[in-house]
Formats: C-alpha cells, sequence, structure tokens
C-alpha cells in the first residue's frame, strides 16, 4: 500500500521510553488524526491502543538502558496508519495469551489486557521486526468493514 | 486526572474527571488506598467527567474492587460513559462491576 498523505504534522516523532512522552506522542496522534479527518472517537480508541503499545515499550524493551520510541503517522484516501518503533530486544505479541474475559471478580486476573485493547481497537495491527527494530503498526480504515 | 471526594447519604463519592492513564494511575491508587485506610469499605466512584481508560486504569479499578470485596464492602459506579463505558464493556468488566445511571442510583445500590 502507497501511503502518499504525509502532512506537516506527520513528520515522525522520537521521544523517550519514558511515560512522561506519553502525552506528546499522543498529542501528536490526535493532531494528525484530526487533520486527516479521523472521527474523534476511533482516533481517541487509536490514541489508546498507542498507550499501550508505547508503555509495553517503557517496560520492557530497555531493561538496562534509556532507550527510544518513535511514532509516525500517514494517511491515505481508504486508511490512516500509525508505526511504532523501538530498538529493544524482539519482541512478538502473538506470545501473549488471549484474556478470559467471562470469570468473575475472583477470576480475573490482575493485567493481561493491553494487548487485548490493541487488537480490538484496530481494524489491522501487525508486528514485525525491521534494520533491528521492533515495528507495531496500526491501521484505521476510514470506511468501518475494510477497504476491500 | 483530578479526583475529588465529598460525602453524600453517609458515603464517600469519589469523583475522577479527565484521564484514567498510566501517568495518573498512581493517583488514583493512592486516592483508594486512603479511603481503606480511612475503614472505607463502601463508597460511589463517579466516572461523568472521566474522558478516557486504559489498561492500566481498569487494572487498578480491578484491584481495588478485589480489595473491597476482601473486606466485605463494595464500590458502585455512577456515570460510566462514552468511550470509557465502551472499554469497560469491551473487556468484560461491565459484568463484574456494579454500574449505575446516576451517583444517587449508585449509592442506593451499596
Amino acid at each position: 500500500m502507497a501511503l502518499e498523505g504525509a502532512c506537516p504534522c506527520c513528520a515522525p516523532i522520537t521521544k523517550p521510553a519514558i511515560l512522561t512522552s506519553l502525552p506528546a506522542f499522543q498529542e501528536r496522534l490526535g493532531a494528525c488524526a484530526a487533520y486527516h479527518g479521523i472521527e474523534p472517537s476511533r482516533a481517541e480508541g487509536l490514541s489508546l491502543a498507542f498507550e499501550e503499545v508505547f508503555v509495553n515499550i517503557c517496560r520492557h524493551a530497555y531493561p538496562e538502558d534509556a532507550g527510544e520510541a518513535t511514532l509516525t503517522c500517514q494517511a491515505d484516501a481508504e486508511c490512516f496508519v500509525i508505526e511504532i518503533t523501538d530498538s529493544g530486544p524482539p519482541f512478538d505479541p502473538s506470545s501473549v495469551p488471549e484474556p478470559d474475559l467471562t470469570g468473575d471478580l475472583d477470576a480475573r486476573p490482575l493485567g493481561g489486557l493491553g494487548w487485548f485493547l490493541i487488537r480490538r481497537l484496530a481494524d489491522e495491527f501487525e508486528c514485525c521486526r525491521w534494520e533491528g527494530r521492533n515495528v507495531v503498526r496500526l491501521v484505521l480504515h476510514r470506511h468501518r468493514g475494510g477497504r476491500a | 486526572m483530578e479526583i475529588r471526594v465529598r460525602e453524600s447519604a453517609g458515603a464517600p463519592v469519589v469523583a475522577v474527571s479527565g484521564k484514567l492513564d498510566a501517568l495518573s494511575v498512581g493517583d488514583y491508587e493512592e486516592a483508594m488506598n486512603r479511603l481503606f485506610a480511612d475503614g472505607k469499605a463502601r463508597f460511589v466512584v463517579d466516572f461523568a467527567d472521566l474522558t478516557y481508560i486504559s489498561s492500566a486504569g481498569l487494572r487498578a479499578i480491578l484491584a481495588a474492587a478485589k480489595e473491597l470485596k476482601a473486606r466485605g464492602g463494595q464500590a458502585a459506579f455512577a456515570n460510566v460513559r462514552g468511550n470509557v463505558l465502551n472499554v469497560i464493556e469491551m473487556t468484560g468488566f461491565a459484568s463484574i462491576l456494579s454500574l449505575h445511571e446516576s451517583v444517587d442510583a449508585a449509592l442506593k445500590a451499596l
């Protein structure tokens, strides 16, 4: 898919992978989504998915040293796409089990909902290792029901 | 995020506004711990002005609910709306939390 919709706000943003960087990333994501006409409630869902990815990077990508994360937003006529990258060790979220959402209060474990939310809030979710970096790619379709 | 606690009909009402995310969740946990330390085991949490919740917030809500159950108490949630309600329902939390349409209704449920 060719993404040609770079806008003035779409330049990659790189910040330290620490929780206090979260508002700056989400502000950029929100501004970019608004520029490209993404419905606010869907943009907010994507912003939440971003938090879940970013918190995971903050907690797991750089156990020894300080590191950075980079957010890139792009759009075309059909999709709005964000990519979050880090240079931590390889991470495969497919190894994270699906949570059981049916248990009662006693049965529900603390945590384990982050990757579930990411999968639910993005229309497409991909992870890969590219040039020594973990890449998480989240896609919103402009028209619900897919691009086809 | 801002948290204000007031008393109504003999029970604390905890009004949470803004974003309950990984950055602010510590303040929420602190407010819960303060209520526990004061011996409060039945209270209302008013989410009327809460605009955003992430898994960090859900985790804190679940931890507090488990603690309250162990103490023989309960929290009743009022005015859970919009994207916050969407996340609560998506994660199955609607079936384990006591949700109500108003603070008054939540107070009556305690």
